[in-house]
């Protein structure tokens, strides 16, 4: 699947736009990381166990997101925007909301890049 | 004699992070130089259609990256100061800028290792984890870049 945050995907033209497709999830802190951010608070600097929380949380709203647009029969998802939120004291929520479409290869010399999460 | 101990208590981190805190920085400054030269040569646009125009040959894909940075003690207590007088809290400035420049870098090196050379609609997103860590003083922030990688074709010259 084609996953973008443009409005098209270079050799492709699209044919059928099936609608806003969206996925997300909410996260709370792990003890250990936070053990462990906690030591690197005063150190300051990147917080790696966060980062990767992130990058976790990420791929699962992008991965909810894919699946909807699977089941709409989609190959792409254009117009992909991420947007984070905090619910409530100790948890955090992100966002992934784009457009599906199907598209067509226009230009044979194409590879196409599917995105991998 | 007695009120000297409480105060090194309380300076002795000060200095400590004062002088680790300003090394990590001063790392991480150097080694974001040293990243960015590599790719000087990198078009990263905000643009949201594909700028120089798009190689048929490949088509695009998203890349995104997140960081998550959080200020060190004494910094934090500089922070603290500035909330009395007002005006560029510089040290919060400064770790902003890093973690920025940090995300837009690993986006531009996930976008080369996949064989693009450009990236056209970056976006930036920024959440305040300290919601994470209610008791903690400590500014915490995730940065979250992500954008569109393509292939702009070289120039008939």
């Amino acid at each position: 699947m084609f996953v973008v945050n443009t409005e098209s995907v270079p050799g492709y033209r699209i044919t059928r736009v099936l609608g806003m497709v969206q996925g997300n999830t909410v996260r709370a802190k792990h003890l250990g990381r936070d053990i462990m951010a906690g030591l690197k608070n005063l150190v300051g600097g990147e917080l790696v166990g966060y980062t990767e929380m992130m990058t976790e949380a990420r791929r699962e709203a992008v991965g909810r997101m894919m699946a909807q647009a699977q089941q709409l029969g989609a190959n792409a998802v254009i117009n992909v925007r991420f947007s984070t939120s905090a619910v409530t004291q100790g948890a955090a929520e992100l966002y992934a909301y784009g457009t599906a479409v199907v598209m067509e290869q226009v230009s044979p010399e194409t590879t196409p890049t599917h995105y991998e999460n | 004699m007695e009120i000297l101990i409480p105060c090194l208590f309380f300076l002795f981190p000060l200095v400590l992070f004062f002088f680790v805190g300003t090394f990590m920085e001063k790392r991480h400054l150097k080694s974001l130089e040293e990243r960015e030269a590599k790719f000087s040569n990198f078009l990263v646009t905000d643009v949201r259609g594909y700028v120089g125009g798009a190689h048929p040959k490949a088509s695009g894909t998203l890349v995104a990256a997140e960081v998550v940075v959080a200020i060190d003690y004494f910094k934090s207590f500089v922070a603290s100061l500035y909330m009395i007088v007002g005006g560029e809290v510089r040290v919060h400035r400064s770790l902003m800028e890093r973690a920025r420049r940090e995300a837009i870098l690993r986006i531009r090196e996930e976008a080369s290792q996949k064989g693009y050379n450009a990236i056209c609609n970056l976006r930036m997103e920024t959440m305040d984890l300290t919601v994470l860590n209610p008791k903690q003083k400590t500014a915490m922030v995730a940065v979250t870049a992500y954008g569109t990688a393509y292939h702009i074709p070289p120039k008939m010259d």
